[in-house]
């Protein structure tokens, strides 16, 4: 081997190559690699197939919708404070709550709400630290009822249930425990409960109130059959929009930044989330209807869908029609081959999903 | 009032890490959904590696350069995710990544993108995880090694690995087209 291929070797070797298609290297190394390059072509074709994938990585990142997701936004605030609460005692939870509301508050509604108004420096304060406290619980309020702009959503029958309506909807969702979050120790006494008979999920909204009474409302409701719910981030100035994914239920919190009880809010409703375990659901529970005689809700499940979303996928014939089934295809067939059933159960899986779809 | 409660400097390091954070959550999710395949679960693991920087926030001081630093919260993520719910390789859905494409590439760009994510989805998790931090974020291999909590040279020997696979899959789907065509 003489002394210039020795040169051109060490030149080439797979380190070198790899920092000059990242740019890692000297100007005098990479004069080096590519003057070694021009004798070896077929060097030349592999930097320029990793330059090429560079490239192409880059491409795929641009093309991904990063920036602009307000479910994730949501979502992300209240699994963050819901995690601090868990994981710290209340004063220290109290104050990464806080540093979570400011970091999420930016992420939420970018600079929209700065720390000043956080802070209430303005006169806005004046007026909210006059008012109680107040709490809501907008859970899917928009998938609720879209006619509603503030984004509640409205009853479909008035007549109150108080805690019957948890009972319902727990009736709604096989095998879920489910209680009303207990404010009394902070003073807001669950006043009434209401059942939302709505087209996509049952809901409830439960309605508290202060001393002085300020109402607050929750809502509650069951996660609908897409993976990623559009729930909305939105929360008034000066509130901190939260939201607790536990499946099969969605559970969301606005409540004011200036709220001296926010941390206790946060950790009780919190708690109250914990509580809602689905247990091992074995078979559907028929629909109960409310002890009051509220809305009995239709039972779907009679007819073999969860939703009527579903219910009306399978009157038409077809497995789910949109992208989302696609998990279900996949959780199928990943099923089957947990099971035992190798791949050739996957791939029968599979044609019989596609045949559906 | 939390903030007037508060002291100065929670106050102050609490809105450095809000400015610091909103800088890289779009990175962390890119990766995510790169290396996990699935925008759910993504989104899950940004979530809890924001948990996990935000609950170690009183030691923020010592942590030198934040984007080495979540990264390497959320490779830990992923690790203890793949470990609990023993992913599978059919996890991986390309066609999820493919159809949450914003900006709609045009038909030639369309159809690399889509080679790309089929290629990295058959990568092992060690290989993705360095190529895309090397190759989608531009992290140094320093910086990849900080994150992964391995030595740079295994890094190198990752990349050389992965990208050899890459390129391996890529010419092959080429050869391929050019067969279809003839």
């Amino acid at each position: 081997m003489t002394q210039d291929q020795m040169r051109v070797d060490d030149a080439l070797d797979n380190d070198r190559l790899l920092r000059f298609v990242d740019g890692a290297l000297d100007d005098d190394q990479r004069v080096q690699v590519l003057t070694a390059l021009s004798s070896r072509p077929e060097t030349v074709a592999k930097v320029e197939a990793y330059l090429h994938q560079n490239a192409r990585l880059r491409a795929l990142g641009q093309h991904l919708p990063m920036h602009d997701s307000r479910t994730f936004r949501a979502d992300l605030q209240g699994e963050i404070v819901r995690r601090l609460a868990g994981r710290r005692t209340r004063a220290t939870a109290f104050r990464y709550a806080a540093a979570a509301a400011v970091a999420l508050t930016v992420l939420a509604g970018g600079t929209a709400l700065t720390l000043d108004r956080l802070t209430g420096s303005g006169t806005s304060l004046a007026s909210r630290a006059s008012s109680a406290p107040e709490i809501y619980f907008p859970f899917g309020t928009t998938q609720l009822a879209a006619s509603e702009p503030s984004g509640t959503a409205a009853p479909s029958d008035a007549t109150p249930t108080d805690l019957a309506s948890i009972t319902w909807l727990a009736g709604q969702v096989p095998g879920l425990s489910l209680s009303a979050p207990e404010l009394d120790g902070i003073g807001l006494h669950l006043v009434r409960g209401e059942t939302l008979d709505t087209n996509r999920a049952p809901a409830i909204r439960l309605i508290y109130a202060d001393e002085v009474s300020a109402t607050g409302r929750a809502l509650c409701r069951r996660r609908p059959l897409e993976r990623r719910p559009r729930v909305p981030s939105r929360a008034q100035e000066g509130h901190l929009s939260l939201q607790w994914r536990r499946r099969p239920m969605i559970f969301a919190l606005v409540a004011p930044t200036d709220s001296p009880q926010l941390s206790a809010i946060v950790e009780l409703v919190g708690k109250g989330v914990a509580q809602a375990q689905p247990r091992e659901a074995t078979e559907p529970a028929p629909a109960a209807a409310p002890a009051d005689g509220g809305p009995r809700p239709v039972d779907r499940r009679a007819r073999g869908a969860a939703t009527p979303r579903a219910a009306e996928s399978a009157r038409a014939g077809r497995g789910g029609g949109d992208r989302h089934d696609h998990r279900r295809r996949r959780d199928h067939a990943t099923d089957r081959a947990r099971h035992g059933q190798g791949q050739r159960a996957q791939s029968r899986c599979s044609r019989a999903c596609n045949g559906r779809s | 009032m939390i903030w007037q409660r508060g002291d100065v400097r929670a106050e102050a390091a609490s809105q450095a890490i809000a400015e610091e954070l909103v800088v890289h959550v779009a990175a962390l999710r890119r990766y995510a959904l790169l290396l996990l395949g699935d925008s759910s679960d993504a989104d899950d693991a940004v979530q809890e590696t924001l948990t996990r920087v935000l609950a170690r926030a009183k030691s923020w001081h010592t942590i030198g350069d934040l984007r080495p630093y979540l990264f390497s919260t959320l490779h830990n993520v992923f690790v203890d995710s793949t470990r609990r719910e023993k992913r599978m390789a059919t996890d991986f859905l390309s066609e999820d990544i493919l159809a949450s494409l914003v900006t709609p590439p045009s038909q030639q760009q369309r159809i690399e993108l889509r080679d790309t994510v089929m290629a990295l989805a058959k990568l092992p998790n060690e290989q993705r995880e360095v190529v895309l931090l090397v190759g989608l974020e531009g992290l140094s291999y320093l910086e990849a090694a900080e994150a992964l909590g391995i030595p740079v040279g295994t890094v190198m020997s990752r990349l050389s690995r992965g990208r050899e696979v890459l390129r391996s899959m890529t010419s092959r789907e080429t050869s391929r087209k050019l067969r279809v065509v003839k």
